[in-house]
């Protein structure tokens, strides 16, 4: 019961967080189907992103910079509905499917 | 005491552990789509110390050319606190403050013998990174071209494909009234700046077109009082006749390698048909032989096909035919009842054209994988739209208070911009290809 309620509010951060991030993202005409970035997010209590880092990236330069630039200006990340739910480390995965 | 510290060490290395197995349970998050905003960019006037530089404004002219494009927003000048001119004097937090994702600054100085330097760098705000820097030797009289190199350059870094700033458009301009009119054939760069009369003549001039090497135009004149087909060579005004057949000699368009041209010729009936010429030896090749009007012709990237408008289906449409004799053509366009004046884009994947919707003329490009159509200009009566050749922007003529005056669209439709043209009437622009690289 508690797990079922924390799942569903860990799920609604996400989407959360997606939204922002996705907000963000002024893609450039590389950035197309086929492109898969991932970028380790590191974040403080309350949002701020201290840290991105692309683990690993087919694009180039371009897409590496808008990737960046779409996670930085994100910051701050919305908070999750449940204090107890924060994560410092984030995983983020750019994946443009058209 | 000993044991006390062996279980202190133990529970701190299974906190740890446990820590670290937490950092990989980490939250994962997928981001398929992105925004179409533009790039919020500081574009910060070059310190300049030099009289030879006539007072050029280089960071006004990038800032112009890059939000014409769509894809970018220059922060407005009067925000601006600092004006560094040096990438090492770039101060990154302050200029993020402003919520900049990039920061272009530069300088203008002397050179030897009279020319103008500008040099410029590129800061990437985000990670701090100066991500480019260039030195561009200009003459007093290229010095708007190096300021479009600049726009050029920073557009390829940012957006990771060509720019198409320093480049150059011809267009026809139409002055005073009737009966005494005025045509001139113009060449200006792409913003419409550094406009020159390439040709003139009290009768018609039309259809210009650009060589694939970018020095030669064609286009129709009807200076010895009927059609004929003219080549220009743009540098020297060096220029020649090559058809002027009885009837209609018009609608020139170059084939990829220079080596003939996509004509419309009438036949003794008066009905107009696609023709090939070459340049080599004026020899004719008739590709359609329809009784319907064909014309408007032009290549494919590739130099294989034909895309031309026909009304033999009983209303204009766009029809693909091989570049060949008799050649089988295919109707292309199916979305309205008028499309006119087709152009390929630089990849060969997207045709403009002019459609008639919601009864205005507008300019609409139609993926030819899809079939797709949409509509990027507003009307009422645009026409002759010209693909820039990165293929992100197209230029068109359009009717503002009963006058002609170009504009660009971006490829999305997003952004408009206007062309300043200050000659009277302007109509049938055309968008040149790249040029070669300043020395």
């Amino acid at each position: 019961m508690r797990a079922a309620r924390a799942s569903g509010a860990g799920a609604q951060w996400r989407d959360l967080i997606t939204a922002k991030i996705m907000s963000e993202w002024r893609r450039p005409p590389t950035a197309r189907a086929g492109i898969v970035c991932t970028v380790q997010v590191t974040q403080v209590p309350g949002g701020e992103v201290v840290a991105a880092r692309i683990l690993s990236c087919n694009g180039d330069a371009a897409v590496r910079q808008s990737i960046e630039a779409a996670v930085m200006n994100a910051s701050p990340l919305p908070p999750p509905p449940d204090p107890a739910l924060f994560e410092r480390n984030l995983e983020v995965v750019f994946k443009p499917h058209d | 005491m000993t044991d006390r510290r062996t279980l202190i060490s133990l529970a701190c290395a299974l906190l740890g552990a446990l820590g670290a197995a937490r950092a990989h349970a980490q939250l994962r998050i997928e981001i398929t789509s992105g925004v179409t905003d533009p790039i919020p960019i500081a574009i910060v006037p070059f310190a300049r110390s030099v009289p030879g530089d006539g007072g050029l404004d280089v960071a006004a002219i990038v800032q112009r050319d890059l939000e014409g494009s769509g894809r970018f927003r220059a922060m407005a000048r009067a925000d601006m606190i600092e004006t560094p001119s040096r990438a090492a004097d770039v101060v990154v937090p302050d200029w993020r403050t402003g919520r900049n994702d990039y920061i272009v600054v530069g300088r203008v100085a002397p050179a030897a013998a009279g020319a103008v330097q500008i040099e410029v760098e590129l800061v990437n705000l985000v990670n701090g990174q100066r991500i480019a820097g260039q030195r561009l030797v200009a003459t007093p009289g290229s010095l708007r071209e190096a300021a479009h190199r600049v726009s050029d350059l920073v557009y390829e870094k940012v957006l990771g494909v060509p720019g198409a700033f320093a480049t150059r458009i011809a267009y026809v301009a139409v002055g005073g009234q009737p009966p005494r009119q005025t045509y001139t054939l113009i060449v200006a760069d792409a913003d419409g700046e550094g406009a020159r009369t390439i040709a003139e003549s009290p009768l018609p001039l039309m259809s210009p077109a650009w060589s694939t090497d970018g020095e030669w135009l064609a286009y129709v004149s009807f200076e010895s009082r009927a059609s004929a087909i003219w080549l220009q060579q743009v540098r020297t005004g060096e220029r020649r006749r090559l058809i002027a057949r009885a009837g209609i000699n018009g609608s020139p368009a170059f084939s990829p390698d220079d080596k003939r041209l996509a004509i419309t010729l009438s036949t003794s009936s008066g009905n107009l048909d696609v023709y090939l010429i070459s340049l080599a030896d004026g020899a004719l090749t008739r590709v359609t032989s329809d009784p319907a009007i064909d014309t408007e012709a032009v290549f494919s990237p590739d130099g294989r096909s034909l895309y031309f408008t026909s009304d033999r289906a009983g209303s204009p449409q766009i029809y693909r035919a091989d570049a060949v004799e008799n050649a089988v053509a295919k109707r292309v366009t199916f979305t309205g009842s008028y499309n006119a004046r087709a152009r390929l884009s630089p990849d060969g994947k997207q045709l403009a054209m002019v459609t008639l919707a919601g009864g205005a003329y507008r300019v609409a490009v139609q993926d030819l994988a899809s079939g797709v159509v949409r509509q990027l200009s507003k009307g009422p009566l645009d026409e002759s739209p010209s693909f820039a050749p990165n293929g992100a922007m197209l230029i068109y003529a359009g009717r503002e208070r009963g006058r002609g005056v170009l504009a660009t669209v971006s490829i999305d439709g997003l952004t408009t911009q206007r062309l300043k043209a200050d000659q009277g009437e302007v109509r049938e622009p055309v968008w040149g290809p790249q040029r070669p690289k300043m020395q």
